[in-house]
Order: structure tokens, then C-alpha cells, then sequence
């Protein structure tokens, strides 16, 4: 328990440094450019992504 | 010098100045009384039995720097043996007593200005106080004086007694005839330090000659080790017990042999400490192994036996080396004073040791020599108290008590001391002063999850303080009327806002006013120079209501989402609620920074930092009660509780 205790800590920082510590529920993409391009850009965007649904 | 005549056979009697009262004639052995006037006589004693004792009257010594002399001797017996006790006179008045018990000398002084209890109502190990000091009773008797020489303070042909021991080996003797007490207190002394002429303190002729003894039943050669204290042998040959009288052995009575071999042969040396002493100093002494007995007690009619083998040292005296399950204890004799008795508890000094268990043992075999009047059958209440890994054990009588410290011995140790030529069985099972091998691992695990820890909430602390958990946006979002679940009409846009730092991010939907409905929110984070979406979803749900008159709710009015780390920059929230047909809810989206220390890392981190000291905790609690199940104490022979086991769940 002396070094595992220790080992523990260490990987709990070094997961923290590195943001491996997180447990996202995301989903990432990229807007279409033809909504970018759009007349009024994104607030014309009304499908694609559904929030990862 | 005061001369007269016996009253009895008219021959001289002198009384030496200040040396008692009483003198008992040479010639009849009539017990002289020097009156004011006349001399009486009190009667007349037996002839003086061999005892063999290395001492005589008008012997003279040295003690503490004052010489004496010894002035008389009186001879007692009681139902277990006879014994000598010596009058010593001091040239500066004083009288003394030196008595033989097991092989040590106790110097006894009158203690006067003292009120001491009766002897009548004490007990064994009933304790006393005398001058602020507390004595334990080790030993209540009726002596009978049977023989007497020389000139004596007094003479009692019968009295009651206690042996009581104090603190710190001071010794306490009270004696009661004709209600009157007088107290004794003193120490254990050796002859050396009472200054005897060594030359006439060799054994006797007699004694020596037992060395070379036989047993008078089958012949076989006895080879006595410690004739001096010896007082009962047991042939190893024929099993005749045999007693040590007048430096003669006596038959006494055939004994069933023992149903094996000693496990370390009788008359076998070894070398070894006292393992029951803090230090060890100089040469390991040499250990004479006298004697083996096979002892058991009987617990609701299963015989649970173990065996005894007594081991002898000129200059230590007595040790035990107790046999059970493999298991091999060191006892070494201690005084009954040096221990506090309490409920389930024994104290030596600052130790405390907890009752493990009394059972009423019988010795069933007997091998060797004895320095006590051993014989079969005989029963005495055997306690012992545990400390792991030493124990205290009391045997006890109703006329006596001894008290041993033990220490648990490995077997190896006692293979290579005693040189055994094969190995004792391994040990089976738990000893009741065996340490928990576990509970030194769980304190130390304990320890070292406490410091790892605290350092793992220091680290906690300290991301929390260094990262951010700013929110960046935070917004009210309505579902326009007759709006279909998920449709463009439903959909809601935030105004742009700025995230300042790369960092993950927490988005959280809540809907207040959701009531016995669920609502499901996807919301689309959009980098606007990027064209980067950062998708979540999250749905509510919260029902209420009354069963049986109770009233009762589930579920939760808001959710959380994690992303991972998220570019800085201007971020536009797309929302897209998914209800139940016309029953949608208003709801809110915060979007905040999530760069703190976390909670189910470090909680992970935390659990696993609980497991080994757990674990370990488990394995020792195990132990323990394994251990414990099987302490037993018996009121009675056959009245048997286990106040310590657990309820066994199959029964």
C-alpha cells in the first residue's frame, strides 16, 4: 500500500494533466458548408446534428 | 545461657540469649517452653524425616551484611509433602525463616505492627493488603508441624496458612493458629547470597545417589537430572510413579504410559533464551527436559488433549513448554502478585491480557521427574488470557494457583535447540496467542491510505483552485404552441457567446416546470469561426404522485453533459426539444467551463486507495472470529459457554 497508494495518486494526477479524466458524452461533426454559406448562417440550420441523439 | 531440665527426661536444656521461647530436647524431643519461672513441656514431636536439605542447625550465614546463625528447624507437612522450615537468628536480634518451595529459597521476616486478615477467609488468588502493598494468594493450606530441632520464637502443632506474592517478587506468608495471625514477608534468596560455607551446601550424599537411581519397580535406569527438587518421578520404562523420600524412590503407584513418545525426548538438552525475556544476554542457557505429561479437558464430551514438557536449568530453575496442534508455547513461572485480575482481564504491568478461555484439565500421563507431588487424574482449572503473541495462564486448585507467562515458539527454534533428529509436525489450526498475521497488514494498509489519501484531496484542492468553472452562457428557452417534437418550429437558437479558455465543458438542461412528463434536449454547440458542432443530448424525466397514501417522486427536473475540451472562441447553442405531443415545457441551458478536479476520477482513485486496507481488515476480522469461536469457559466440568462465537447461519 506504501507504493500503490503512491502510484495511484501520481496516475490520478497524470490523468488529470492529460484531461483523460473526463467521460464525455458528446458528439462532435462539422456544420455543412452550406449552411455556412447560407443567408443567415446558422440560424438557417435545421437539420444535420441532433445533439447526439 | 540459660540452662535446665527437659521436664520430661531430665536432660540438659540451653536456651540461647534471644533466640526464642521454645527448645526442643535432643535427647526425647519434647518440646521445651521456657516459662517465667519453670520450664513446661508442650508435648512431644516425631523424629526428624531425611529431607535431604543441604542445611543444619547451627549453621551460621551472612545476610545483607549481618551475620546469623541458624538457630532452630521445624518440619511441616500437609496433604501434598513435607518440608523444612529454618529458624535464622541475627546477631542484631532479629529472627528469620528460610523456607524451600520448588526448588527456591524464600527469606521470610515477622512483620509486626500489622493487622493482617484472617487466613480463614482468604482464598486462592483472593487478594490482600499489608503496609499499602496488595498480595495475591497463590497457595491456602493446613500445615501440620510434625518434627522440630534446636531453639524456636514459637511452635504451632497445627495452623492454617497463605503463600501470597506481591509486586516486584516480594513473598507474604500468613499463618492462623488459635485465631491469632502472624505475618511474614520477604524474598527469594539464594544459599550463595546467605553467605553458607559452600562445601556444606553440596547435595547430600542421597541425593547424588539418585542420580544413579533405579526404579524400584521395573529395574530400569532412571538417570535422575535434578535430584535436589526432584520429588516424584514418573518411569519412562514401566510408568511406575515413584516418590523421592528420604533419598530413597518409594513405589506409589503404577501409571498408565503415555499413548506416544515425548516430542522431545525426556533427558534431552537444549540451548535457547528465555523467549518470555525482553533481552537476551550472553550464551542461550542449557534447558534439561525432566519431564513430559499429556494433559486435556473435555468440552461437551470431546477430549481435546496437549502435552507438557517441563524444563529444568540449575541456576533458572523451572520453565514449561507447552505442546497443542503444533503449536509449542513457552510458559515461565511468574509471581501471582505481579498480575491484576478483572473481569476477562489479566494486566502484567502495563500489558493487558483478554480471557480466552478456562477449562478444567486433567493430567492424564505423567513421564520423567517432577518437582511437585504430581499424580493422574489429578484436575486443576486451567485459564489463559491472551496478549498475541504472550499469554498469561493460571492453574488453578482449591489450595493453589500458579501463574505462567507464555510466549508462542516457532518449531524450528525448538528443532535446533533441542537438536531433534525430526521435525516437529507443522502447526494446525490457530493458537489463542497466535498474532493475527493480517492485522499488522491492515493497520499498516490503513495508514498508508490515509496519507495517500489526504494527498489525493490535496491534489483535489488544488485543481479545483488552479482550473475554472466559469459559466458562459446561460438562457431561457420556450416551445412555441402547437410546435411539433424535434421540428425546425421547435428548434431555438442562443445568441453567440465567447468560451475564453480550451477547456471540457458542462452543459446542463433543467425544466422546472416538468411534472409527471419527460423532455429530451438536444443541444448543438457551434465554433462559429470553426464550424466545429459539439453535440449533446440530455432528457429529463420527473413523475410524482400518492400510493397508499404515501406520496412519492422520481426522476429529476434537470440533466448534465459532459464534452471534452472545447477550442475558445464564439460559440452559438442550437436546442432541439423532443416531448411528448402537446405537453412540451419551457426549459433552461447553462453552459459553464468544467475544469475542476472532477469527482468520479478521484472517487475511483479514492475506492481503490480503500481496497487493500479493507481487504486486509476483512482477512483479520476473519481471523479473529475464527479464533475466537473457539474460546470456551467452563464453570464446571461439563458446563461449557463460547461466549464469543458467532451464530452459525445453517443451524
Amino acid at each position: 500500500m506504501k507504493y500503490f497508494g503512491g502510484v495511484l495518486v501520481l496516475a490520478y494526477a497524470a490523468l488529470h494533466t492529460l484531461r483523460m479524466d473526463r467521460f464525455p458524452d458528446e458528439e462532435r461533426g462539422e456544420l455543412p458548408t452550406s449552411v455556412r454559406s447560407a443567408p443567415g448562417g446558422i440560424l438557417s440550420w435545421h437539420d444535420g446534428f441532433m445533439g447526439g441523439k | 545461657m540459660k540452662v535446665g531440665d527437659c521436664p520430661s527426661c531430665r536432660a540438659p536444656v540451653e536456651f540461647a540469649p534471644g533466640a526464642g521461647q521454645i527448645k526442643v530436647c535432643e535427647y526425647c524431643q519434647t518440646v521445651v517452653f521456657r516459662g517465667e519461672h519453670q520450664l513446661e513441656s508442650r508435648g512431644k514431636v516425631a523424629e526428624l524425616m531425611d529431607t535431604e536439605s543441604p542445611l543444619k542447625v547451627g549453621l551460621g550465614g551472612r545476610y545483607s551484611g549481618t551475620p546469623f546463625t541458624i538457630a532452630g528447624r521445624v518440619q511441616k507437612s500437609n496433604a501434598t509433602g513435607t518440608w523444612d522450615e529454618w529458624c535464622l537468628q541475627f546477631e542484631d536480634e532479629r529472627t528469620a525463616w528460610l523456607a524451600e518451595s520448588e526448588g527456591e529459597w524464600k527469606l521470610l521476616f515477622p512483620l509486626s505492627n500489622v493487622a493482617p486478615p484472617q487466613v480463614s477467609a482468604l482464598h486462592v488468588l483472593g487478594a490482600f493488603t499489608l503496609r499499602d502493598k496488595t498480595f495475591v494468594v497463590e497457595e491456602k493450606n493446613l500445615a501440620k508441624t510434625v518434627s522440630a530441632e534446636g531453639q524456636l520464637p514459637a511452635f504451632n502443632r497445627e495452623h492454617l496458612y497463605v503463600d501470597a506474592t506481591g509486586p516486584r517478587g516480594v513473598f507474604c506468608t500468613l499463618d492462623e493458629a488459635d485465631g491469632e495471625v502472624e505475618a511474614y514477608v520477604g524474598n527469594f534468596v539464594t544459599l550463595e547470597a546467605l553467605g553458607f560455607d559452600e562445601s556444606e551446601l553440596s547435595p547430600t550424599p542421597k541425593k547424588e545417589a539418585l542420580r544413579q537411581a533405579r526404579c524400584t519397580h521395573c529395574n530400569g535406569p532412571l538417570d535422575l537430572k535434578a535430584p535436589d527438587a526432584t520429588k516424584r518421578v514418573a518411569c519412562p520404562y514401566c510408568g511406575a510413579l515413584l516418590q523421592v523420600l528420604g533419598g530413597q524412590l518409594e513405589f506409589l503407584e503404577m501409571l498408565e504410559k503415555p499413548p506416544f513418545e515425548p516430542r522431545i525426548p525426556l533427558g534431552a538438552k537444549g540451548r535457547l533464551h528465555d523467549p518470555t525475556l525482553a533481552k537476551a544476554e550472553g550464551p542461550p542457557p542449557e534447558w534439561t527436559c525432566l519431564a513430559f505429561l499429556v494433559r486435556s479437558c473435555t468440552v461437551e464430551g470431546t477430549r481435546y488433549p496437549w502435552d507438557e514438557y517441563l524444563l529444568w536449568n540449575r541456576t533458572l530453575g523451572f520453565r514449561w513448554l507447552m505442546h497443542s496442534n503444533g503449536h509449542w508455547t513457552w510458559l515461565t513461572p511468574i509471581p501471582a502478585g505481579e498480575v491484576t485480575m478483572a473481569y476477562r482481564l489479566a494486566k502484567l504491568g502495563a500489558e493487558s491480557f483478554r480471557q480466552y478461555q478456562t477449562v478444567f484439565a486433567t493430567t492424564e500421563y505423567v513421564a520423567g521427574e517432577c518437582y511437585w507431588q504430581v499424580t493422574a487424574g489429578e484436575r486443576a482449572q486451567a485459564s489463559e488470557y491472551v496478549a498475541p503473541p504472550r499469554s498469561l495462564n493460571v492453574d488453578q486448585t482449591d489450595h493453589e494457583a500458579t501463574f505462567t507467562l507464555g510466549v508462542l515458539v516457532e518449531n524450528a527454534t525448538l528443532e535446533k535447540a533441542f537438536r531433534l533428529p525430526k521435525k516437529l509436525n507443522p502447526p494446525v489450526g490457530i493458537a489463542p496467542a497466535q498474532p493475527n498475521p493480517f492485522g499488522k497488514k491492515a493497520g499498516e494498509a490503513w495508514l498508508w491510505s490515509g496519507i495517500w489519501a489526504a494527498a489525493l484531496m490535496v491534489l483535489v484542492m488544488a485543481f479545483s483552485l488552479l482550473g475554472t468553472t466559469e459559466t458562459y452562457y446561460r438562457g431561457h428557452f420556450s416551445v412555441p404552441p402547437n410546435a411539433a417534437p424535434a421540428s425546425p418550429e421547435a428548434q431555438r437558437f442562443s445568441e453567440p457567446f465567447e468560451v475564453k479558455k480550451a477547456v471540457p465543458l458542462e452543459v446542463k438542461v433543467e425544466a422546472p416546470g416538468l411534472s409527471n412528463n419527460w423532455l429530451g434536449v438536444s443541444i448543438d454547440l457551434v465554433n462559429e469561426k470553426t464550424g466545429e458542432v459539439i453535440a449533446v443530448y440530455a432528457e429529463s424525466e420527473y413523475y410524482s404522485g400518492t400510493t397508499d397514501g404515501e406520496s412519492w417522486s422520481e426522476g429529476s427536473h434537470s440533466q448534465t453533459r459532459q464534452t471534452d475540451v472545447v477550442d475558445p472562441g464564439q460559440y452559438v447553442l442550437r436546442t432541439t426539444p423532443t416531448f411528448e405531443a402537446s405537453r412540451a415545457v419551457d426549459y433552461d441551458v447553462e453552459v459553464s467551463a468544467d475544469d475542476g478536479a472532477g469527482l468520479c476520477c478521484p472517487l475511483f482513485m479514492f475506492l481503490l486507495l480503500l481496497a487493500a486496507p479493507l481487504y486486509y481488515s476483512l482477512r483479520a476480522n476473519g481471523f479473529e472470529t475464527s479464533k475466537w469461536n473457539d474460546a470456551v469457559f467452563q464453570s464446571a466440568p461439563n458446563v461449557s459457554t463460547f461466549p464469543y462465537a458467532k451464530a452459525d447461519d445453517d443451524d
